[in-house]
This record gives C-alpha cells, sequence and structure tokens, in this order.
C-alpha cells in the first residue's frame, strides 16, 4: 500500500515538474515577435496607440491600437520601463553587462534601434520629450524605492540625435532657490517629465528632507525651485497641468495621493485616486491620466478623469504605459 | 560548490554488487539532492547579479554566507552523529533545503536571500552525519568502503547534472530563474519521497559506526586547547587561514568570466559543468601522484592552479583566459580537496582526530567566507582588474608563505611521533 502511495506521489511530482517547465517554455519567448520581421512603419500605421509592458509576456514591449480593445502585440524588448512619443519608444532593458546590467534603448516606431546608452543602477522612471529631441532615465543607485529611508538616484537626460551618448546628468545643474543658485551635494533628483519644443522640463528635486517640483532648463542647465512636495511630476499633452504624487503621510511606510496643479493659475487639487500609488502618470489624453497599481507580483494599468469620478481598471498584467500620438 | 568524488560514477555501478537496498536508495536520494541543490548553485550567482541588479559586491556577501554556512552546517552535523532516530533528522534536513528552494522563488531582497542560503546550508549540515550513519547501519562490515564509494559516486552524479539540468532550462525558457527555483524544489522532494517511504535495514549488529562515523561525539573546551598546544597544527592553522583568505569563490571568479564578456549569461551554469569535468577527468591521476611525490607538493601545486585560474580571467575575455581559468580551477580542486584532511589527521591524536579535522575545516571555510566578501568589496570599489591583481598578490604571498611553513609542520610533525 505505501509503496503505491510513493509511487503515487513520486509521479506526481515528476509530472507537475514536466507539465510547469512544458507551458513556461511555450508561454515565454513563444509568443514574442522578432523585431526583425515587422515592416518598416508598421507599427506608426496603428497609431495612435498605447505601448507598455506585458507583465502577462515575460514583460516584453507591448503595442496596442487605440482605442483599446485590439489584441496586444508583442516585440521581442523586454524591459523594465518604457516611454513613448510619437517618433520614438523607449526600453530600459537588460544589457547583459554585469556591471553595469541596465541600459536605454532608443528605437524608432518601426522598432529600428536608434542608440543604446548604459544606466547605472535599477531603472525606475523613463520619459521621451513630446517633440522628440531627448529622453531621460531615472534610476535607483542604491536602494530600490522612493519609500525607503535612505536611497539615492541618478537622472539623466539625452539627445535623441544619434552620435551623442554623453547624456546630461542632472545632479550637475544649479538650483535655483529664490534667484539664488545653489549646489547640493547630496541633492536626489527623479522624474522628468519634458516641455514640447522648448528644451524645459520638470522634475522633482530631492534635498534637506524635501521634495521639490523644479523648472529645468536644459540649455542654460539651471532648475529652478517652484513648490514643495511634488514627486513624480507628468505633464498634460497641452503643458497646462502637471498630474503628481503628493506625500500625505511621512513615515516608514509613506502614502501618496496624486494632484493636479494647474499651471496657469497655480491652483493644486487632489484628484479622485484614493490608493496610495508609486508611479510617474502617464497621460492618455488631456483630460485622462493613466498609472499601474500593484495587483499580487503584477501590475495592472488604470485611467482616471481628472475632472473626477472612479478610477477604471484599463489593462491587466501591464505596466509602464504610454502613448503614442497620431502623427500630424 | 564543487563536487566532492571519492569515486567515478562508473565505479559505482561497478560496485553495486552486494549494497544493501537502503544505501541504494539513499544514493539515489543523494542524487536527487544534488542536482536540486547544484542547480541553485550554478545560477545563484547569476540570479543575484544580474536578474536582481545588485552589485558584486552584494554577491561576495551571499558567498560568504554560502562558504560560512558550511562551518555552522559541519558543527551541527557533527552534534547530531549519534542521534537515535537518523531517519527523522535526516528527513528534516532535506526537508529545510526543500522548503529553501521554494523560498527563493519569491525572494528578491538580499538579506532574505542570504537567510534562505544560510538555512539551506543548515539544512546540509544536519542531514549529512544521520545520512551516513543508515548507510553504516545497513552494511556488514566488510563491504562498507563499497557502500560508501556507491553512495558517493551517485552524490558525484548528482552534482554533475544539476549545473546542466538548470542550463537547458535557462536556454529553454529565456533567463526564467523561477523555473529553475521550482524545478529544484521537485527534485529536491522526489528525494524526500524516495526517503520517507525507505525503511532502514540493519546489518548484524557491531561496532563498526565508530569506524565510519567522522563525527565527534562530544567537543570539550580542555580537549580543543589540547589540540592547539601542538606547535603543528598552528603552523596548519596559520597556513589554511592564509590560503583560504587568498581563495576567490567559484561563482565570483565565473562572474568575473562573465563580466568581461568571456561567456554569454545563458552559458554561465556550464562554467559549473565544465570545472567538474576537469575535477572528475583528473581526480585519479592527481591521487596517484599525490601518492608518489608526496600531499605537500600537490597540496601546494594546487594553488598554483588556482593562481593559474586567476590569471586566466586576467585575460580579459579571451577564449583561453577562459579555458585557463576553468581547467586551472578543476585542477585547484582535484589537487586540494580532502588533501587538508590527509594532511592534518596524521598530526592528531586519535581521540580528536574529529575535532581536529573540524577545526581546520571551519578555519578555511571562515577564510574563504571573509576572501570571498573581500573581493566583493575590492571589485566594487577598485574595479574587477585591480581586484583580480590584488587577490593574485594575496595569493602569491600565501602561497609562498605556506610553502615555508609546510616544512615547519612536517618538522614538528616528524618530532611529535
Amino acid at each position: 500500500m505505501s509503496k503505491l502511495v510513493q509511487i503515487g506521489a513520486f509521479a506526481a511530482v515528476a509530472i507537475t515538474a514536466v507539465v510547469v517547465v512544458a507551458f513556461r517554455v511555450a508561454t515565454g519567448p513563444g509568443v514574442t515577435v522578432d523585431a526583425s520581421s515587422i515592416k518598416p512603419s508598421q507599427l506608426a500605421s496603428r497609431a495612435p496607440a498605447l505601448s507598455f509592458i506585458d507583465d502577462t509576456a515575460s514583460d516584453s514591449l507591448t503595442v496596442q491600437s487605440l482605442p483599446a480593445g485590439d489584441e496586444r502585440r508583442h516585440y521581442k524588448p523586454t524591459c523594465q520601463r518604457t516611454a513613448a512619443s510619437s517618433s520614438y519608444l523607449l526600453c530600459l532593458n537588460r544589457s547583459g553587462n554585469l556591471l553595469l546590467p541596465f541600459q536605454a534603448t532608443l528605437f524608432t516606431l518601426d522598432l529600428q534601434e536608434v542608440k543604446t546608452v548604459p544606466i547605472e543602477g535599477v531603472p525606475s522612471r523613463s520619459r521621451l520629450s513630446p517633440d522628440g529631441k531627448y529622453f531621460a532615465t531615472t534610476s535607483f543607485v542604491t536602494g530600490d524605492s522612493y519609500a525607503a529611508e535612505l536611497f539615492s538616484t541618478r537622472t539623466v537626460i539625452f539627445s535623441t540625435a544619434a552620435g551623442s551618448d554623453a547624456g546630461l546628468n542632472l545632479e550637475a545643474f544649479d538650483l535655483i532657490i529664490n534667484g539664488e543658485p545653489f549646489r547640493f551635494v547630496d541633492a536626489n533628483i527623479w522624474g522628468v517629465t519634458f516641455v514640447a519644443g522648448q528644451d524645459r522640463f520638470f522634475a522633482t528635486a530631492a534635498f534637506n528632507g524635501h521634495r521639490y517640483l523644479v523648472d529645468g532648463d536644459i540649455t542654460k542647465r539651471t532648475m529652478v525651485v517652484l513648490r514643495d512636495n511634488v514627486e513624480c511630476p507628468s505633464l498634460s499633452p497641452d503643458g497646462l497641468r502637471l498630474v503628481y504624487k503628493k506625500r500625505v503621510e511621512e513615515g516608514q511606510y509613506p502614502k501618496w495621493r496624486f494632484h493636479m496643479l494647474d499651471l496657469v493659475t497655480n491652483t493644486e487639487r487632489p484628484l479622485s485616486e484614493d490608493r496610495s500609488i508609486d508611479d510617474q502618470v502617464a497621460w492618455l489624453d488631456d483630460d485622462t491620466i493613466m498609472y499601474a497599481a500593484p495587483n499580487g507580483d503584477a501590475h495592472d494599468i488604470w485611467k482616471l478623469g481628472i475632472a473626477g469620478g472612479k478610477p477604471e481598471l484599463m489593462l491587466k498584467g501591464a505596466h509602464s504605459p504610454g502613448v503614442i500620438p497620431p502623427r500630424g | 560548490m564543487y563536487v566532492s568524488l571519492r569515486n567515478s560514477p562508473v565505479a559505482a555501478v561497478l560496485s553495486s554488487r552486494g549494497v544493501s537496498r537502503t544505501v541504494v536508495t539513499l544514493g539515489f536520494v543523494s542524487l536527487l539532492t544534488d542536482i536540486s541543490s547544484e542547480m541553485v548553485a550554478a545560477v545563484l550567482p547569476l540570479f543575484v547579479v544580474v536578474q536582481l541588479g545588485l552589485s558584486p559586491l552584494t554577491y561576495g556577501f551571499v558567498e560568504g554566507v554560502y562558504q560560512a554556512g558550511s562551518v555552522f552546517a559541519r558543527l551541527l552535523g557533527g552534534y547530531l552523529a549519534d542521534v537515535r532516530m537518523p531517519k527523522t533528522i535526516a528527513a528534516i534536513g532535506y526537508g529545510v533545503s526543500a522548503i529553501c528552494k521554494a523560498l527563493l522563488m519569491v525572494a528578491t531582497a538580499l538579506p532574505v536571500i542570504m537567510a534562505i542560503v544560510a538555512l539551506d546550508r543548515a539544512g546540509k549540515g544536519l542531514r549529512t552525519a544521520p545520512r551516513d550513519a543508515m548507510i553504516a547501519d545497513a552494511t556488514p562490515e566488510p563491504i562498507l568502503g563499497r557502500a560508501f564509494g556507491f553512495h558517493r559516486a551517485l552524490d558525484t552524479f548528482g552534482a554533475l547534472l544539476g549545473p546542466i539540468v538548470a542550463w537547458l532550462l535557462l536556454m529553454m525558457a529565456l533567463n526564467d530563474f523561477m523555473l529553475v527555483f521550482f524545478v529544484s524544489f521537485c527534485f529536491a522532494l522526489l528525494g524526500i519521497i524516495l526517503l520517507v517511504f525507505l525503511k532502514p535495514e540493519h546489518a548484524e549488529a557491531a561496532d563498526k559506526t565508530a569506524e565510519v562515523q567522522v563525527k565527534q561525539t562530544v567537543v570539550t573546551l580542555a580537549a580543543v586547547a589540547q589540540i592547539f598546544r601542538a606547535s603543528s597544527i598552528r603552523w596548519l592553522l596559520i597556513i589554511t587561514a592564509l590560503l583560504s583568505l587568498a581563495t576567490i569563490a567559484d561563482g565570483l571568479l565565473y562572474l568575473s568570466l562573465a563580466s568581461q564578456g568571456a561567456i554569454q549569461t545563458i552559458h554561465f551554469p556550464l562554467l559549473f559543468v565544465a570545472t567538474n569535468f576537469v575535477y572528475l577527468l583528473t581526480a585519479i591521476p592527481v591521487g596517484n601522484l599525490a601518492d608518489r611525490i608526496g600531499r605537500p607538493i600537490v597540496f601546494a601545486l594546487g594553488y598554483i592552479f588556482l593562481l593559474m585560474a586567476y590569471l586566466g580571467v586576467g585575460m580579459v575575455g579571451e577564449t583561453a583566459g577562459l579555458v585557463i581559468c576553468v581547467v586551472g580551477l578543476g585542477l585547484y580542486y582535484t589537487a586540494t580537496d580532502g588533501v587538508l584532511s590527509a594532511l592534518t589527521a596524521p598530526l592528531l591524536p586519535h581521540h580528536l582526530r574529529s575535532t581536529g579535522l573540524s577545526i581546520v575545516q571551519a578555519t578555511q571555510a571562515i577564510g574563504r567566507a571573509v576572501g570571498a566578501i573581500l573581493f566583493g568589496i575590492a571589485w566594487s570599489y577598485l574595479g574587477l582588474a585591480t581586484a583580480m591583481w590584488l587577490f593574485v598578490g594575496l595569493l602569491v604571498i600565501a602561497v609562498i608563505t605556506a610553502w615555508l611553513l609546510l616544512g615547519r609542520v612536517r618538522a614538528s610533525e616528524v618530532s611529535a611521533t
């Protein structure tokens, strides 16, 4: 009798192992489309489209036509973070180099590689400028969360132009407080969002225990300190509003709420998302934001109208959303 | 992290005649468990550095815990050598290690991974002595050697298969580490299923267990003090500490190779396979050589081979460097594994032999742990090239010092007898 139990248990474990291996092998790289098999501008013709990382398909870079409802098209690069603009896709991915394990790869919309630059640390945020001139990466050099007591970020702005691979480390920019330039050795900069056509950006600069919204100038290499308690700003497509996370509870487990700043009237109000979410939002259109909220080990992408109303589940098992707007 | 070889798989098949069912079953339990643990060992450096994006500095600490964990594993096993219920204790040991493989599937934070690695080693320490006691219990005196040879050969075979299984899985399911941990867990579970249904046999009562059990019964402080009174042992401990401190653990050497692009990261587990192969191929000829020219010379030669492995890494990215490193490391294990114990044993009075051996082994493990951490720090702060040359220098000094001091060890050995 016990012999039978033993054989049964042995077979059960062995069969489970074989089935799981077969399943993982089948669902792993199998669904990925090789970038080389995609015809030029195949992707561009599908705009407007949503780009994101599919948690359910080995973190592949994925594109889905808008309005939503289309199948997910998986592409070969697997990314930690992505961003999109009307001319580029940005993918923060693994380099295979053990000392600088991550890199940023800039693709055209037909997935031709434009350039790849190494990035220090673990990827956290990625953005492309709407005019296609720049891209920015934020990574954690030490620590791995904005909630941690001690962490250090590196934020670098790169030009999309071929041949100029050196980035601008934002820690080397002057911080302007009340018209006076300052340098803080221990300042942390993260969460860049670009202003179209102006060589200008917004970001978070943390120093002296505060997290400030800064207005950066790429040509002058300055960042003007605007207001306190703003993290990971994101500028609306029309350039009139910023949505960011605002710390509403300090401590070991801080809580954030999304807030919106009207840049015309300089007034701030909370948005109708009650959860504390650690993401830099992306704009679906001038009235709607998108962000990823953790769901177990994976993420789901949610959307929220800035006018109010309830957050809506948009895509299951996905994160790092971006919009490829229609051209022209 | 290397294959422990006292017999080859071929010898196992030849010697299985007359070996009891208990021993055959325990052999297969070890085969499955070694596949399980060696497949994890072969991907752990990649998992920590590539998958989790942690620095080589961090992996140095993981390697340190792995090495130091074996100290506590040995001590734990030693105390449990005379336990009443060897099967239960062994099963707990196998169980703990199996659970660790499952835990790795959800671990992402460094302290958690270090705790899992330590627990895994503790499980190994817990099971070794009771398992050996079971083998001895089930085997009639005249074929004891054959029984242990058979068991160790299957064990070795498992250690060789583990990295191959891990490599195949990584190839099939592109860098799916969770899958490697899951399959490792399944192999561990299969081993446990074999073990729990085993009814231990008892050969005719005899006091042969005393001969087989390598572990001490009770370690008293006075006994330890007595060991240290012999100057030859003190010199041997200094030599051991120096040499192991200058040793870069294989996981870190392989990471160095991979970071230079000498091997594609997906083929990383093959480095473990290759080293094990060199070890298997050279074990018998080098053993014969040791008998002819003397153990101390072969032991010193082992560290020259280790130096060769370091210089292989120094040949940045060259395929020749990769081959030199892997061959050097394999030969290093062949020439030094077991030889240290063989050198130590004659220096100790009979009743303190196992205690003395465990002290020397503990010194070696702690030395390697500190060495791994130091190398990780040097790599992170000074760069790989500087760290490599630093350890080349350290090893050269250690080998020269050891060579000079080995003379003293032998001299006092003579005067002691």
